[in-house]
Order: C-alpha cells, then sequence, then structure tokens
C-alpha cells in the first residue's frame, strides 16, 4: 500500500514537471527561423530612419550545391528593435539570431552613420560578437539577395570568405563586430570595414572603407586595401607587381610581417614602419632570364615600391585623420603618461607625425625555372 | 586525514571560479590605474596570509576554527569570531550564485525564471555542501579534473587569437607607475583567498604543504590574475572593455573555434563555468554549515542540522534575490563583499596565529 | 605420536591453514596404528582419498604395512621437507601423518569437464573459464589460481528456506579487517527467506535502497577474481550460480575489461579511455541533443543546425517526446535480442533495426540525426565492459534527459555535477567509489 502511493507520487510528480516543461520557453529548432544575415540601408523614400532587411534561411532536406533558399524581409522603420518586431509579425515561426554571422550597413546609411544601428547589434546578447562587419554596395539589401550557384546554405559563401576558411585573398579584410566596437572606442585607433560589392552571381570584396567615430570618410582602392591588410599583420600570402628594365615581376609572398616601431622621444617624432616580406616570383612578362643579379634588382625595386606605397597610404589616412593600423595604440603603450594626458598629446601629435616604412624583401627562388 | 593537494584544490577552485564573477568587474574599473600594481602587490601580501595561515593551523592537526577557538579563548570570544564568519561565508557563496544565475539567464537560457534557475543551483549546491568534508574534497577533484584542462585550454586560445590586442595590454602595462588602492588590492587578494576554508576542512584535509605547492600556489595565482583582467582588455580593447556588463562572457564570444562542431565558445565557457562556480558555492557553503554548526554545543549532530541550515541559506538567496532588482546592484553589493572580506580575512589570520602563539606557550 | 614428526613451525603454518573451512583435519586411530591426514577438500579429489588412504587405514592391520601401502604409490613421496608442506597441500596433496613418518599424496583434482567457457565477460586473449554453479568446483578453480597459505574460505548458510551455501573468501594477510567486520555484520544482518542468485545478495548488502550504480563487483571470471583477491578484496561465492561478488568495489574497476591486463600496457590504456567516452557518449548525447535541439541552437555550427532543422521539420512533436520514443524503441531491441531464443535473434534485431532506421525516419516519425544519436549512444554502451554497470549505464541517461527537457543546456550542467557529486557521495563498505589518484594516496 505505502509503496504504491509513494510510486504513484513520483509519477504524478514527473507528469506535473512536463506540464511544467509545457509551459516554459521550448522551442524546437524546427520552430525557429535562422536570420543568417542582417542588412542596415538608408530608406529611399521613406520618411524613417532604417530599411532593415532580415535574411532567413530555410532549411531544406538535401544539402546540394546551388540549392539553398532563402528569404529576405526587409523593413521600414525608426529603430531596428521596431522594424524586428514589425518583420516577427509577418512569420510563422520564431525568429533565431543566434546564427546571424553578417551584418551589413548600406553605403548611404554608413556615409551618415554607422554607431547608432551598431548599438542594437553590440547590446543583443543573442547576436554573436563575432559577427561579420561589411558595407554593401550599392545597399546591404542587395548584397543579400546574391544567391551564388556555388552556395549550399544561406550566406555561408561569406561565412567561408570572412571566416577564412575557405579562401585567402589578400584583399579581403575581416572585421568583426567586437573589433569594430573596440577601434571605434579607442582614441588610437579607427575602425574599418570591408565594402562587398554585390554583382549578378557572386561578391566582389577587394576594398575597404575607412570609418571615424561616426561615419564612413573614404573608401580605399585595392592596391591600398592590401597595404592596409598586410599593415594589421592578419594574411601571409599575397601577390605584389614589380616593374624594372622594361618586364614586369609578379612576386608571390609567403612569409609577410609587418611591424611599427615608435620614436616618440625624438624631437621631431616620427614612426617607422618594418615590413619583411619573403616569397618567390611568379610570373615574368617578357621571359626574362633571372640570374642572381636581376633577383637581387627585383628585390630592390620591390622594396622601394613596397615603402612607397605603405608610406602613401599612411599619409593620405594621416591627413584624414584616420588610423587604422593603431599607431595611436603604439603611442599609448609606449608612453608612461596619465590615460587622459596621453590622448590630449596624441591628438595633437598625430596630424604632424613623420611616417616612414622600410621594407625587407628576400625573394627564395625565381620559381621552377631561371 | 586526506592528502594535502586537497587544500591546493580548495585555492585553486578559488582562483578558476573568480577568474569570471566578482574579480575582474573591479580591477577593470581600475584599469588605468592601479589595477596591475595592486595586483602584482596582491601576491606577495597574500602568500604571507597563506603562510602565516598554513603555520598556524597546523598546530592543530584535525580541529576546526570553532574547536580552536574553544582550546585557546574564552567562550564568549567563540561566538564573536563565528558570527561575523558565518555571514561573509554565507555572503561569498550566494554572491557568484546570484551573479550566474543573471548570466545563465542572459546568455543561456533567455526564456526562464531566475528563480528557477536559481533553485536548479541550490538543488546541486545543498547536495554537495551537506555532504561529508571528504566526500566534498572528492567531487572538487574529480570536476576540477574535467573542467580545469578545457577552460585552460580555451584561456590560451585566448591569448592566441589573432585579433588579440597586444598593444591595448602593453597600455595598461604603462599605467603600472600608478599607486595601488584598496579596492583593487581586496579584489586581487580574493583570488588566492581559498585557503580560509581549512577552517572547517582541516578536520580531514592535511594542512602541510609541500614546497613544490608554495611555487605552484603564487605562480597559478599570478597567472590566472593577470589572465583575469589582461584577457578581457586584449580581445574588446582597452576602453570598451568596460562597458559590457560582464566582460568575460563578452570576451569569450569574441572567439572563435574553427575546426570543431561547437559555433559559439561562450556557450562552452559558461557551461564549464557553471561547474566551477556551483563547486565553489558549495564548498563555501559547506563550511558555512560547520560554523553554524559549531554554534550549538550539541554532540550528536546529524544530517538534519545541515539540512537545517542550508535551508535558510537558500532561503537567505531567495530573499537577497527579491531584493536584487539590477544588474548595478549587484555588482554593488559584490564590490562591499570583497572590500569587508579583506578585512576579516587579515582577523582571522590574526586570530589565529594569536591562538597558536598561545598554544605553543602553553 | 604423531606430534612427533610435526615441528613447531609446521604446526603453526597449519593452524593458520585449518581456519579455512575447506580444510580438512582427520585423526583416525585402530588398536595399533594412528594416522593424521590433512587435505584442501576443495583443490583434492575426494574419491582418491577415499579409496587409497582412508579404507587401507581401516583395512591394513599393521602400520608398517599402511606405510609401504603408501609408499607404493608413484604419486606418493616421504614428507622431508616441511617448510614445504602447506605448499603441497594448497596444491592438492593429501599430507599423511604416521608415528613416525610422513608422506604426501598426489590427490590433485582439476574439473575441467564442467568448467565452461566465458558467457558474459568474454576476452580475447585471456583464460576462457567461468565459475562453475557448484560451489566446491569454484572454490577449487579459485585455488588453482591463488595458491598463497593465508587465503581464508569461510562456510555459510544463508535463506531460512533456501539454506544456500555461501562462502566468503579472502586472503588474511591483506585483507582490510574493517572491511570484513563490516560485510559479516551486514551479512548477519539480512535475514531472508530464500536466495537464489549472488547479485540478490549485493541487494541485500546495499544500504541504499535507490541506487543508480552498482557497489559490488560482480563477476564470472575465476582470473578477475584472484586479481580482486591479491589486492586485499573479499570475495562472495554462492553455491548454485556461477557468478561470484567482489568487495569492495570502486567505479573504474567496472570499467577494466581482463582484456586490459592482458594487452600492452598503451593498448590497455586506450581501451579504458575509450569505454569512458563511451560511458560520456551514451549519458549525454541524448540530454545534448534535446537541450540544443530546443534552448540552444546556436550551440552548434551553422550547416549542422540547419541539417538538424531540415530533418526535424516533418517530426511532429518536441524534441523530447521524439527522443525519448526512440530510446525506448532501442530499449525494447536490446532486451528483446536478450530474452529472444538464440535462433530467432537475428530476425528480431534485422526487424527492429530495419524499422527503427529507414521506416521511421521515411515516415516522418523521427529526425535523421536522432537515428545515429540513438545508434551511438546504444554502441556506446556496450562498450562497459562489467554487465551491471553496462545495464546501470542504460538508466543514468533518463535523469539527464529529464533534466534537459525542463532546463536546457543548464540542466546538463547541472545534471552532470550532480552525478559526479553523487558518485563521491558514495562508498562501498567504507572505501570511496569515486575517487582520483586512488593509487598515489596509498603509497
Amino acid at each position: 500500500m505505502k509503496k504504491s502511493v509513494r510510486f504513484s507520487s513520483l509519477m504524478i510528480g514527473l507528469l506535473s514537471l512536463f506540464v511544467f516543461a509545457e509551459g516554459c520557453e521550448f522551442k524546437d529548432i524546427d520552430k525557429r527561423f535562422f536570420v543568417v544575415g542582417i542588412g542596415v540601408d538608408k530608406p529611399e523614400n521613406s520618411t524613417k530612419k532604417y530599411r532593415i532587411t532580415l535574411k532567413m534561411a530555410i532549411p531544406s532536406g538535401s544539402i546540394r550545391m546551388g540549392s539553398e533558399s532563402f528569404q529576405n524581409f526587409t523593413q521600414n522603420a525608426d529603430s531596428i528593435t521596431e522594424a524586428v518586431q514589425l518583420i516577427k509579425s509577418r512569420l510563422d515561426k520564431e525568429a533565431d539570431f543566434g546564427h546571424t554571422k553578417v551584418l551589413i550597413f548600406g553605403q548611404q546609411l554608413i556615409k551618415e552613420d554607422y554607431v547608432h544601428p551598431m548599438d542594437w547589434f553590440i547590446r543583443q546578447r543573442f547576436i554573436q560578437k563575432v559577427a561579420f562587419m561589411a558595407i554593401g554596395k550599392p545597399s546591404a539589401h542587395d548584397v543579400l539577395e546574391v544567391q551564388p550557384k556555388y552556395e549550399r546554405l544561406p550566406s555561408n559563401a561569406l561565412f567561408m570568405t570572412f571566416g577564412q576558411v575557405g579562401v585567402e585573398s589578400q584583399y579581403i579584410v575581416t572585421e568583426d563586430l567586437y573589433d569594430v566596437y573596440r577601434n571605434n572606442k579607442d582614441p588610437g585607433v579607427t575602425p574599418i570595414m570591408p565594402v562587398i560589392e554585390a554583382k549578378q552571381d557572386h561578391f566582389q570584396i577587394n576594398t575597404i572603407g575607412v570609418l571615424d567615430r561616426q561615419k564612413l570618410v573614404s573608401v580605399l582602392s585595392p592596391n591600398e586595401t592590401r597595404i592596409i591588410n598586410m599593415l594589421r599583420a592578419r594574411i601571409r600570402k599575397g601577390d605584389f607587381q614589380v616593374s624594372i628594365k622594361g618586364d614586369t615581376f609578379m612576386v608571390h609572398t609567403d612569409e609577410l610581417s609587418a611591424n611599427k616601431k615608435a620614436y616618440f622621444a625624438a624631437t621631431k617624432p616620427y614612426v617607422d614602419i618594418n615590413v619583411n616580406i619573403q616569397g618567390v616570383i611568379e610570373e615574368t612578362q617578357q621571359n626574362t632570364r633571372i640570374t642572381e643579379t636581376v633577383l637581387r634588382q627585383v628585390q630592390t625595386a620591390l622594396e622601394k615600391k613596397v615603402s612607397h606605397d605603405v608610406e602613401d597610404v599612411l599619409k593620405k589616412l594621416q591627413q584624414q585623420n584616420l588610423d587604422p593600423i593603431g599607431i595611436g595604440l603604439t603611442y599609448s603603450a609606449s608612453t608612461w603618461d596619465r590615460k587622459d594626458v596621453e590622448e590630449e598629446n596624441w591628438k595633437k601629435l598625430y596630424p604632424k607625425l613623420d611616417i616612414t616604412a622600410h621594407t625587407h624583401v628576400r625573394i627564395n627562388s625565381p620559381g621552377e625555372i631561371q | 586525514m586526506i592528502n594535502s593537494r586537497y587544500y591546493c584544490y580548495l585555492i585553486f577552485l578559488t582562483m578558476l571560479s573568480n577568474v569570471m564573477v566578482l574579480v575582474p568587474n573591479i580591477l577593470l574599473q581600475h584599469r588605468f590605474d592601479g589595477a596591475l600594481t595592486s595586483s602584482l602587490l596582491a601576491v606577495p601580501i597574500s602568500m604571507a596570509f597563506i603562510y602565516l595561515f598554513t603555520k598556524s593551523i597546523a598546530r592543530f592537526p584535525s580541529l576546526t576554527l570553532p574547536e580552536i577557538l574553544v582550546k585557546s579563548f574564552p567562550n564568549w570570544f567563540r561566538f564573536v569570531v563565528t558570527l561575523p564568519l558565518i555571514i561573509i561565508w554565507f555572503w561569498a557563496g550566494s554572491l557568484p550564485l546570484l551573479a550566474f544565475t543573471t548570466i545563465t539567464k542572459g546568455f543561456l537560457n533567455p526564456e526562464m525564471s531566475e528563480y528557477l534557475i536559481l533553485g536548479i543551483y541550490l538543488f546541486f549546491v545543498s547536495y554537495v555542501a551537506c555532504m561529508d568534508h571528504k566526500k566534498v574534497m572528492y567531487t572538487v577533484e574529480a570536476i576540477l579534473f574535467f573542467v580545469a584542462p578545457i577552460i585552460l585550454f580555451i584561456l590560451c586560445r585566448s591569448i592566441f587569437e589573432k585579433n588579440f590586442s597586444w598593444e591595448s595590454v602593453n597600455d595598461i602595462i604603462t599605467h603600472i607607475e600608478n599607486r595601488p588602492d584598496y579596492d583593487s588590492l581586496s579584489a586581487a587578494t580574493y583570488i588566492f583567498t581559498g585557503y580560509v576554508n581549512m577552517i572547517i576542512f582541516n578536520k580531514s584535509v592535511k594542512s602541510r604543504l609541500n614546497v613544490w605547492y608554495w611555487i605552484l600556489i603564487p605562480l597559478v595565482g599570478t597567472a590566472i590574475l593577470l589572465t583575469s583582467f589582461l584577457i578581457p582588455v586584449g580581445l574588446l580593447g582597452r576602453y570598451a572593455v568596460t562597458d559590457f556588463v560582464f566582460p568575460w562572457v563578452t570576451a569569450t564570444d569574441t572567439l572563435r573555434l574553427e575546426y570543431f562542431f561547437l559555433e559559439r565558445v561562450m556557450l562552452v565557457f559558461i557551461m564549464l563555468y557553471l561547474f566551477l562556480v556551483l563547486l565553489h558555492s558549495a564548498v563555501v557553503w559547506h563550511v558555512g554549515v560547520g560554523l553554524f554548526k559549531s554554534l550549538w554545543k550539541n554532540k550528536q549532530k546529524t544530517k538534519r542540522y545541515d539540512f537545517g541550515i542550508i535551508i535558510l541559506f537558500c532561503m537567505g538567496v531567495l530573499v537577497m534575490r527579491k531584493y536584487l532588482s539590477d544588474v548595478y546592484m549587484g555588482q554593488a553589493l559584490s564590490a562591499w563583499f570583497i572590500r569587508i572580506r579583506f578585512v576579516v580575512e587579515a582577523v582571522l589570520v590574526g586570530t589565529l596565529l594569536l591562538a597558536a602563539r598561545r598554544q605553543t606557550k602553553a | 605420536m604423531a606430534d612427533f614428526i610435526m615441528n613447531d613451525q609446521l604446526k603453526q603454518s597449519l593452524h593458520n591453514l585449518l581456519q579455512s573451512d575447506d580444510v580438512e583435519y582427520r585423526e583416525m586411530s585402530s588398536d595399533n596404528k594412528h594416522a593424521i591426514i590433512i587435505y584442501v577438500r576443495t583443490v583434492c579429489d575426494s574419491e582418491i582419498i577415499r579409496e587409497f588412504v582412508v579404507k587401507p587405514f581401516w583395512e591394513i592391520e599393521s602400520e608398517s604395512q599402511y606405510t609401504q601401502f603408501i609408499q607404493s604409490f608413484p604419486e606418493s613421496s616421504e614428507l622431508t621437507d616441511q617448510a614445504g608442506v602447506v605448499k603441497k597441500l594448497l596444491q592438492g596433496y593429501v599430507a599423511i601423518f604416521l608415528a613416525n613418518q610422513a608422506f604426501l599424496l598426489d590427490a590433485k583434482k582439476i574439473e575441467t569437464s564442467s568448467v565452461e567457457t566465458t558467457a558474459v565477460e568474454t576476452t580475447v586473449n585471456g583464460p576462457q573459464d567461468k565459475f562453475n554453479e557448484n560451489l566446491l568446483i569454484s572454490i577449487n578453480q579459485l585455488r588453482h589460481r591463488y595458491k598463497r597459505e593465508s587465503l581464508r574460505v569461510e562456510l555459510k548458510r544463508i535463506g531460512t528456506y533456501s539454506q544456500t551455501n555461501l562462502a566468503i573468501v579472502y586472503d588474511e594477510q591483506i585483507v582490510r579487517k574493517e572491511v570484513l567486520q563490516e560485510l559479516k555484520q551486514r551479512l548477519s544482518q539480512v535475514q531472508p527467506l530464500e536466495i537464489q542468485g549472488v547479485a540478490e545478495i549485493a541487494k541485500l548488502l546495499n544500504n541504499q535502497k535507490w541506487s543508480l550504480v552498482p557497489t559490488m563487483l560482480m563477476t564470472e571470471r575465476p582470473d578477475r577474481t584472484a586479481k580482486k583477491i591479491a589486492v586485499g578484496k573479499i570475495v562472495l561465492l554462492l553455491d548454485g550460480t556461477s557468478f561470484v561478488l567482489i568487495v569492495p568495489a570502486t567505479f573504474s574497476e567496472f570499467y577494466v575489461s581482463m582484456d586490459d591486463e592482458y594487452q600492452l600496457r598503451t593498448v590497455a590504456y586506450f581501451l579504458i579511455v575509450l569505454r569512458y567516452i563511451g560511458l560520456a557518449v551514451t549519458m549525454l548525447l541524448p540530454p545534448l541533443y534535446i537541450a540544443t535541439v530546443s534552448y540552444n541552437p546556436e550551440f552548434f555550427r551553422v550547416q549542422l543546425a540547419f541539417s538538424i532543422a531540415a530533418s526535424r521539420a516533418a517530426v511532429p512533436y518536441p524534441s523530447f517526446v521524439e527522443v525519448t520514443f526512440m530510446l525506448l524503441m532501442m530499449e525494447f531491441l536490446t532486451e528483446a535480442s536478450i530474452r529472444v531464443p538464440k535462433a530467432v535473434g537475428p530476425t528480431a534485431t534485422t526487424v527492429g533495426g530495419l524499422i527503427l532506421g529507414e521506416a521511421a525516419t521515411q515516415a516522418g516519425l523521427v529526425s535523421q540525426i536522432m537515428i545515429i544519436i540513438v545508434a551511438a549512444c546504444a554502441i556506446a554502451n556496450f562498450v562497459i565492459p562489467v554487465s551491471t554497470m553496462s545495464l546501470a549505464a542504460r538508466l543514468f541517461k533518463y535523469p539527464l534527459i529529464l533534466f534537459a527537457t525542463l532546463f536546457g543546456m543548464l540542466g546538463v550542467v547541472v545534471g552532470t555535477a550532480w552525478f559526479i557529486a553523487y558518485l563521491c557521495n558514495l562508498d562501498s563498505f567504507g572505501t570511496p567509489y569515486f575517487k582520483f589518484f586512488r593509487k598515489a594516496d596509498q603509497a
């Protein structure tokens, strides 16, 4: 008797727990829409502040190349929260931001402001802080609409590109949400974002936009992008072109490193950028026989060229008071003043800082033939 | 009596479980001022405390603090020391629980009621806190054995992150000239404070540490202390880091494990830390229960006493939860706890030292 | 009279030996002769002793004739080395002490015909015999593998109705006295009506009414038993079953197969690690599935999340129903293939596997990922070598599934932590059940 009472009370207890579970937020994976990308644009003919695009993945049973399916939802609103709520009213499943990994600002919007929309992204706990940030050209919506043939899962092409799991290119800069945020807050460095250009069925990513604390200031050329990427020491592979004696040589590098050395105590403060390149010759255009002397000449020519390019880019950015490679951080890290003193000094110092570049190139071989 | 390595586990457990919740917030607030200096100063101070404490308590093998007090001081003194300690220990166990309840609600189970989360935590903590001294230590060893290696892996992984800003860290180091301040110092010494749990565990754990442990503790402690506030600085930036309510949680969200089936390191990290925080609270409350029980001179102390005291503690936490309406209040409470605790720790070590003196004279 | 031939040392060691219940000491005296025979009942053939030692003693008149009679056997030898007597006795010799002479007669009994090969705990390279259902034969097997004179056999009867023979076997010199004390005390406290299997004793001796894990090791292997006796454990042998019970047991002992002892050290470690991974997989996979699918889909990579979402699209009920349903099916299948007659066995598994694997997903009752999880869970379960633990491990996952259903990831963490604490809190006859670095602590 006693046993059966105990048993039945246990069973009732267990059952009530399940009822309890029903009441809880128990939402299965198939009751959710995964938002894989968010685009923020400036609406074209509306008084609202933003035009939000959510890219929802529609999982399908068989995963084949080019068989991905997704749907974009757009909404004009004054805030992202409002837009998301309005879009949710059009869905039958809960929108899940756990796999949102691409955040794109439209070109028009970012020329005015990127800090305010970013507040939503950084404040939301469900958005990954490693989500990739980018500028969409012509608009964020257009970028999210692109459907490459080789894509298996929605937005996977962008995940692969920026995650540097697949392609490694010297033109592609990866900027994560937290990276942009921390650089925006740090007086010693300014943020950048890669520009994604939407084409028919692929993307083109070979430029970066340099931002100040509020908005996009300038878009660099592919060559300048490459230099910045190199100086940020995030990529090891690259190709450089150099011309001497009527021939053009392509040099492929497999080791690339750059460091900054600052001399702020000097009477005229200056920064030394040291670039080290190691590589092989990949291509010549006039079939020049590459002897040892030619190799040396290519080396020196490349050294000169890279140094020149680096100085060019950095001086251009300096004139706009932009500092994407964080010379200001180097300054702070090497001075022992108080924090506010450092900030003040750097503001005055940066515009007249002398920037020099030194490149050291070592070409290991002329390739398979001499 | 069980091996003295369990004494070390107590210290390491406190070190690891405080990397994330209480200590870094305070240190990061003072990152441009005295945080680094205080941290470095905290190591010798804490080691001196540990040394004096270990030497004193070694004179009383198999005795708990209340028993030592009875032996060396008048009877009323026992209550004067034990009562405040009970409050401190209750506080030490409940603050991380409350902080972690907020974290889990925020990042793991946003839809769940905080009381429910707290309830399941209290279930585990109560279960462990009511076990035997030795059994508690075995649990600590077993869970540390599984969890610590993975946590160390993630910590190391975060240092080798490509985007780790070493220059931000260097900038913090260039502010080392600042004078240490009390807040940072008390926060930094809290990392080492695990040894005080020996006031109860001395009953069944050997308190003599051999030379290796004396080398290991300061090394690991310094490493953990520096990781605790330099890694968030490196990952979240020297300026932005204090913008985040839980810097460590956000910092782990900036990590990417490319060659694994997991997407967000943050979730794994929170889950692993949950093990440590629960375990830490359980150990601390076990000591709290032990102190509480010593108030009565009843010889036959059954399990029922333990359960009664634990239920009292649980009620206390639920009441605290009810009146802590926001994150800032919780953080203020932790800050005050850490400040007060430093003084109490010093007094405790002093009392023991005095007791040991009297013991040798007698 | 017979004292003449025995020196004190021999007497002492014989005295020690005689504390075992299976050592026989018989004094025989007729009008003109007197003899003492000593032998270990469980290793000697009583038939030989009766026919060639006892019977002739009464039939032959004078002592000198009897001496000659004994000497005439090729298996007999004169006892000269008194120190070696005990060893010889344990090997299966009978010692016959006469007035001024002593003999050793080989009466070894090796049970081969009735010893069967292991059925439950099979090994690749190790011995293949298992204990017999006859208690005396089992002790015989054990004595052949463990010939130290300090081995004690205590015989008892248990069960008011069944009066089953129970033997407590241990090595007196290394056994922990307090464990033995506690075991005997607990044994004297229980008074069952009848006992048929050794596991029933385990249940009776267990202090906890509801325990999740076995705290006494049940085995059918004489080699494992001998190894355990050699480290001071106590063995309970019951008449009528081929399984024996070893106390105290620790958690890790259930994850050691006898094959590990016969393999390279590296291979053995690999296998042990493999089994713990198996335990983790069988315990954690289903709850983790529920927690990720229903609470934290961002836990897995995006590709994995999408394919789970896609394959679950047709499933009409929540994940915990799916998991419980599938696990139930799997348990049915396991149970069925154990219980089903051997001839039908393959049919049951094939049909079951086919239905569960293919049809269930086709019908949209469960997702494909779920099938993989359940299969992995079932296979990993059987990696655990000791059957009692393997069966217990089948049960561990259900509380964790409940936790995961109610609390998600949080539940999995707290459930696992609680399980570890539960294991640490157990002890088996005073020995901590789950503990690391045990060897280092003993040294």
